[in-house]
């Protein structure tokens, strides 16, 4: 029978040597990163590396690794790739920063009146991460004055998945003020609908 | 439609918004896709996660639902097929005879070992059946060394595993050419693997969140995770996402669950798409993204 079974692994795992930040070996440079995950101290060595990073599976345990020190000095680290111009580093980063609902309350109120119409889409999209109830007040908030079709749809889907029926007036106005806008009727619509079960 | 008439001893009723909407939640969450067809499946369910959580209506119980994680996984849980068998989801087991071996050997020598892990392998019906599989369809299993480990956080399954003993419900898949190849039956009703084939297959307890104790299983040519990422919030399912990536050679492939994706939770594989499914590699060259 060709199958074989060894009860020793047949190599010795990604961690055979220390890893380094600055290792010019990528799968290093990943296992330094994985191993600091959570360590506040590494913070400013976690940063500096990832302002400089530029392959994907590092960049990704370096994203993990501030995300999981769980601060709002390490969300602020994270904050500036939301404006990357790579989709993959603004996603990435948005998918960090979702892993930290703690701090999120006190980063969104700026970030859904930042100056950037992408910005605000994906600060939409990180209060999904929150209590319903606090999800629900801090987006009907940002509808209230937002102007930005792209940035109202975006917080519709959310209020869709995640609001209460407090978003439901809020739903409303947006649909009034977007009157000739089918797509934005559309998604108040259907978040209407959501809500109200 | 009506909506669908709740058993006799529950007043419960969901309707098709209701439905909807409950499909739809389940559908973004989890990835996993709930139509008409499933209809009766769902409302019997998401009834029972009602009722078990004290509530009387959807409303409510969705309400609650929204804010308490532990419901939310264990109405996840009760739409989750617990229930294995050999051979299920066959399609994955023939890509990888028919797409993934042949490259993965593309850059090995003739005798070279490939290494396979089943991981969730709950009471090794997935092991098995790989093995089973690579006998009785792979022409060039014997041109390697294959080797194939099963892996779970419950010891009382690895047991079950490891002694290879199976009620006739886990076989109703396999051909009966090759339950009577692969299986003897005991005076009880039972198939017991052949020896051979138990022997072959090295059972360890892993918890996919331990980053060390995966590591410590090395490198794998193709990881089969069916089923389990579903059980995980975005965090934990990227984490293990991350772990399984360590323990992958380069150009190694993980298969998933039919209904599940890694697509919005992880950028470090590569989508590949076969004729029978989709898989994920862990591809070099998207290291410089």
């Amino acid at each position: 029978m060709p199958l074989v079974r060894r009860e020793q692994t047949a190599s010795g795992g990604p961690h055979g040597n220390v890893p380094s930040l600055s290792s010019q070996d990528m799968e290093q440079r990943r296992q330094a990163a994985l191993a600091l995950a959570g360590d506040g101290t590494a913070l400013p060595r976690l940063a500096a590396a990832l302002a400089v990073e530029t392959a994907a599976p590092v960049r990704e345990a370096l994203l993990d690794a501030i995300a999981g020190i769980g601060t709002r000095a390490a969300a602020l680290v994270l904050l500036p790739a939301l404006r990357s111009d790579d989709a993959g580093v603004r996603n990435a980063a948005l998918v960090a920063l979702q892993t930290m609902p703690s701090v999120l309350p006190g980063l969104l109120p700026d970030l859904l009146i930042d100056g950037d119409s992408d910005v605000r889409v994906l600060a939409a999209e990180l209060a999904r991460a929150l209590p319903p109830v606090e999800a629900t007040g801090i987006l009907c908030r940002m509808l209230e004055g937002e102007t930005h079709a792209n940035v109202c749809g975006a917080a519709m889907d959310v209020l869709a998945q995640v609001g209460t029926a407090d978003a439901l007036p809020c739903l409303q106005v947006v649909a009034d003020r977007f009157a000739g806008d089918a797509f934005i009727g559309f998604a108040a619509r259907t978040a209407m609908a959501r809500i109200r079960g | 439609m009506m909506p669908t008439a709740p058993p006799k001893d529950s007043a419960i009723t969901i309707g098709d918004a209701e439905f909807d909407r409950i499909c739809d939640f389940l559908y973004r969450r989890t990835g996993m896709i709930f139509g008409e067809v499933k209809r009766h499946y769902v409302d019997r369910r998401l009834r029972e996660r009602i009722e078990a959580s004290g509530h009387d209506s959807f409303r409510d119980y969705f309400t609650m639902m929204l804010a308490d994680t532990d419901e939310y996984e264990r109405l996840v849980s009760s739409f989750t097929i617990n229930e294995t068998y050999f051979y299920r989801e066959e399609y994955q087991f023939r890509c990888l005879t028919t797409s993934v071996l042949p490259l993965v050997t593309q850059h090995k020598r003739r005798g070279d070992t490939i290494r396979l892990w089943s991981l969730p392998c709950a009471t090794g019906e997935e092991p098995y059946s790989i093995a089973i599989w690579l006998l009785e369809n792979w022409a060039s299993v014997d041109d390697w060394q294959v080797e194939i480990v099963g892996s779970d956080i419950d010891t009382t399954a690895l047991r079950t595993a490891a002694a290879g003993l199976y009620g006739a419900r886990s076989l109703m898949r396999l051909p009966t050419s090759v339950t009577d190849r692969y299986f003897t039956r005991t005076e009880d009703g039972h198939f017991q693997l052949i020896p051979d084939l138990c022997s072959s297959i090295r059972f360890t307890r892993v918890n996919v969140m331990d980053r060390a104790a995966m590591a410590a299983h090395g490198r794998f040519d193709v990881i089969l995770c069916r089923n389990m990422l579903i059980y995980f919030d975005d965090k934990s399912r990227r984490e293990a996402i991350g772990n399984m990536y360590d323990c992958l050679v380069d150009g190694g492939f993980i298969f998933l669950g039919h209904a599940e994706s890694m697509s919005r939770v992880s950028s470090l594989f590569q989508v590949r798409r076969f004729d029978e499914t989709i898989l994920y590699q862990k591809n070099t060259e998207t290291a410089h993204g």
